[in-house]
């Protein structure tokens, strides 16, 4: 084993930096949980703080919020104090609990696109979220990463569907949180009709959005999991495309209520092994969402 | 993995912002970072939905310990650690690994796939990685790929450095015997 050793040098060198897509929607529920888990270290102690100032500068008026906010960045004890925001800090500590309950009640008027989800989080995890109310604009910092392109790709799908999933995660509380955001509303619609839907399958219609994609089938005719089909509703300009490890197409449909039986376009059945799939559509909101799945044909 | 000075500078700011609790620079180091580290979780752990939460999992620890980063070293090769311990918590956890597999394993292993390959495709030699028993796939990976050395991986799966070594060349003999049915041709012997 000593000398070369081609195998190491064949993976080792290609594999070290291979990327795979990451699904958008993971973000968004890392992002829900950062601020849970990281409350209570030491750790994140000065990011907790600035959250805090977060929301008190949003609290504030906006003049005073920007100044207060850029200052604190710098220097976490403020020195030179200036008029308004000096006093927000002398009582930022004393009582900080009550102040983001306060500020929460403010966002919530405040930002009204943002309502849902301030609202959502005030009732589930209490207070400390209020970082995630993604101020724009007043935040100063623009990231430039190279993955500039994605970031703006991922804003179009991971803004509302952060609010979304949570939604279905938790349907009981939902019902009861008064909402102008047509997606949501369309989501609890979707699911409780598919409790009266007479389809065979008791698999709700979801929304392209929150569909869990197969990652499986077995098109071997034994009247399970032959096909390879979704359910979804509320789409439209849907495609499907299905790809094998050459990266050739080999099966694709534009039909919402497509079922695929694993034949290649040449009428031969798929071999058992590794493919990919891509679907893409327009939610009702017109809003373009594309996923994708890797899918194992077998037996 | 050769970063410029540039790239260090960003991640330094990224970091910093990040600690601060900006959610646009929590988001902007998760989508910088995600994609590649995606493909570690996938190496470690075969299946599809467990690797994502795996990536779930990591990235919240490394936001969480993001204030330990202390700037030595590259953000890369700091954030990657941190997913690879995650991938290896969760083997324990999910599969009781023990890192000795039996051979009928590795048998039925060997017949699992029949696909052809023409040419090696990165796809295709994650495929390998993927099919490989949980066993040696973990010694495989962080000897392999992310050059730890027998002694540590012994340390960090708890084994002898001795057994990592052998299941090292398992794996090893694994994929050559599978790069053989793919007509792949290594060079030395």
């Amino acid at each position: 084993m000593e000398g070369k050793d081609s195998i190491k040098d064949l993976f080792g060198e290609r594999l070290i930096n291979h990327e795979v897509p990451v699904n958008p929607q993971l973000w968004s529920s890392i992002a829900s949980q950062i601020p849970t888990v990281g409350s209570t270290s030491i750790a994140t102690g000065s990011g907790l703080s600035t959250k805090i100032l977060i929301a008190i500068s949003i609290a504030a008026s906006v003049g005073t919020g920007i100044y207060f906010l850029k200052t604190k960045n710098q220097e976490r004890e403020l020195e030179n104090p200036t008029k308004g925001s000096s006093q927000t800090t002398s009582s930022k500590k004393e009582d900080s609990d009550k102040k983001i309950e306060r500020s929460n009640l403010e966002i919530k008027i405040l930002s009204q696109p943002e309502q849902l989800k301030t609202e959502l989080q005030a009732e589930g995890q209490n207070d400390v979220n209020t970082e995630e109310i993604n101020v724009p604009d007043k935040t100063e910092a623009t990231y430039t990463t190279q993955k500039d392109k994605n970031i703006h790709q991922n804003n179009n799908v991971a803004e509302v569907p952060i609010s979304v999933k949570e939604v279905t995660r938790s349907e009981n509380k939902v019902s009861e949180v008064p909402t102008t955001n047509s997606a949501i509303t369309a989501v609890i619609a979707q699911n409780s009709i598919s409790s009266t839907d007479n389809n065979s399958n008791i698999i709700p219609k979801e929304s392209l959005l929150n569909v869990v994609l197969p990652n499986i089938f077995t098109p071997n005719g034994d009247g399970r999991n032959d096909f390879l089909e979704l359910t979804i509703e509320g789409v439209t300009d849907f495609s499907v495309v299905v790809l094998d490890n050459m990266g050739k197409v080999i099966y694709q449909s534009e039909d919402v209520r497509f079922k695929w039986d694993g034949t290649l376009p040449n009428g031969e059945k798929a071999p058992k092994g590794h493919y990919v799939y891509y679907i893409t559509g327009k939610d009702s909101e017109g809003k373009l969402i594309s996923k994708h799945s890797r899918l194992t044909i077998s037996n | 993995m050769s970063l410029s000075g540039d790239a260090m500078i960003e991640d330094t700011t990224l970091v910093k912002a990040c600690i601060k609790g900006d959610s646009r620079a929590q988001k902007a180091l998760f989508e910088k970072f995600a994609p590649k580290m995606f493909a570690v979780c996938l190496r470690y752990i075969g299946d599809f939905d467990e690797a994502q939460d795996t990536l779930q999992d990591g990235f919240i620890k490394v936001f969480n310990k993001l204030s330990d980063f202390k700037n030595e070293g590259v953000l890369e090769g700091w954030i990657r650690r941190i997913i690879v311990n995650t991938c290896l918590d969760s083997i324990r956890k999910n599969h009781k690994t023990k890192f000795n597999t039996s051979i009928s394993e590795v048998e039925y292993q060997l017949e699992y796939i029949d696909t052809s390959f023409q040419n090696l495709e990165l796809e295709e030699l994650m495929n390998l990685v993927q099919s490989m028993p949980n066993g040696y796939r973990v010694v495989f990976n962080m000897f392999a790929i992310e050059g730890y050395t027998h002694k540590e991986i012994g340390e960090k799966l708890g084994i002898n450095e001795n057994t990592s070594k052998s299941q090292y060349l398992r794996a090893r003999s694994f994929l050559r015997e599978r790069l053989k049915k793919l007509e792949w041709k290594e060079k030395t012997v």
